[in-house]
């Protein structure tokens, strides 16, 4: 089955699954389906069936109670993990912001005084 | 967590009021705009407030523990994986997007991918559809002589790609190109997948294909 696609049938049978996807979404939409063929209409009288079956199927309220409680347990251990590992990742960025803004700072006093030194000395003879 | 429960309880009977029957016979249900909009409405109050999240919940985990069952034919591993989904569906929710569809197709998709990841582990081992041993409690040997129950027992029974696609499709009430895009296929291939699975569920059932009676017609 993996890999085959429609191309692979006959031309009958993509007919019939064309039409019977078209006659589902007729179904879908509370069209009419009066020109289906018996046959074709017993599969969408299957597909409504398997529908309600799925929608009459309810969990018990001890079973959803737990569904849900062990919902917000995963939860929290997932916050959990994750508030652990931030703290760390924190401390991090803020040693490589605060180390990159150091040495942006010592470069910056750098370049001012090699203009400064510039400024004042470059265009004339130092004095001796 | 004792107010989640509390949340949850309290929520219960309201919750499965967002399905609306169609008029003249038809059986397949589907959303109207209100009730979009009333979903809407209650992902952004538990976007707002955790505890709001509980009729979202109570909304959809019958047919998501449905799904992942269908799927993994194990109660336990369902009951597991439904809790997974749901954590995962709370812990998202504050970057989830409106985008006019219900909650649940978000939910059938991480689901899916859940169940998937599941099955990549080591130690998977899916039971058939009659070795399940939690099929065997009481309870369920009532319900088994349900219709409903054998129709999706039959479901449950079918290969794995087909009664993805039934599940989706019929239960999840989701569309061809919403299910091709979960699956990985082409939305041609899930239309074969569902006639695929209802013929064989026709004819387990005992009625005749498509293309047996169209030999029986010409014959006519």
């Amino acid at each position: 089955m993996p890999g085959q696609g429609l191309s692979d049938w006959g031309s009958d049978a993509i007919d019939d699954v064309e039409r019977l996807d078209a006659a589902l979404n007729r179904q879908r939409i509370g069209a009419a389906l009066e020109d289906l063929p018996p046959s074709l209409r017993g599969l969408v009288d299957l597909a409504v069936e398997i529908g309600d079956a799925y929608r009459a199927w309810s969990l018990a309220p001890a079973e959803r109670d737990w569904i849900y409680a062990e919902s917000l347990a995963r939860l929290e251990a997932a916050l959990q993990a994750r508030r652990h590992l931030w703290p760390r990742l924190d401390g991090r960025g803020v040693a490589v912001i605060g180390g990159a803004a150091a040495v942006t700072a010592v470069a910056a006093a750098i370049g001012v005084r090699v203009i400064v030194g510039h400024r004042g000395h470059g265009l004339h003879p130092a004095a001796v | 967590m004792e107010r989640g429960r509390r949340s949850v309880t309290a929520a219960r009977r309201s919750a499965s009021a967002g399905w609306h029957r169609l008029e003249g016979g038809a059986d397949i249900a589907r959303r109207t705009d209100a009730e979009l909009e009333e979903e809407r409405q209650l992902i952004l109050a538990a976007q707002r407030d955790q505890a709001a999240f509980a009729p979202l919940y109570e909304r959809y985990v019958d047919q998501i523990f449905a799904y992942i069952y269908t799927l993994t034919r194990n109660r336990e591993l369902a009951e597991d994986v439904t809790a997974a989904t749901f954590a995962k569906g709370l812990e998202e929710l504050p970057r989830f997007e409106w985008r006019g569809v219900p909650y649940s197709s978000w939910l059938y998709r991480v689901a899916s991918n859940l169940v998937a990841r599941q099955r990549r582990r080591p130690g998977w081992i899916e039971l058939g559809p009659g070795l399940a041993s939690d099929e065997e409690s009481p309870l369920d040997a009532v319900e088994k002589r349900d219709r409903a129950e054998e129709v999706r027992s039959a479901v449950r029974s079918l290969p794995d790609d087909q009664r993805q696609a039934v599940a989706l499709r019929f239960a999840g009430e989701m569309r061809n190109r919403e299910i091709a895009e979960i699956m990985g296929r082409s939305e041609g291939a899930v239309k074969l997948l569902t006639f695929r699975a209802l013929t064989t569920l026709r004819k387990r059932f005992g009625a005749p294909l498509p293309q047996e009676s169209r030999r029986v017609e010409g014959r006519m």
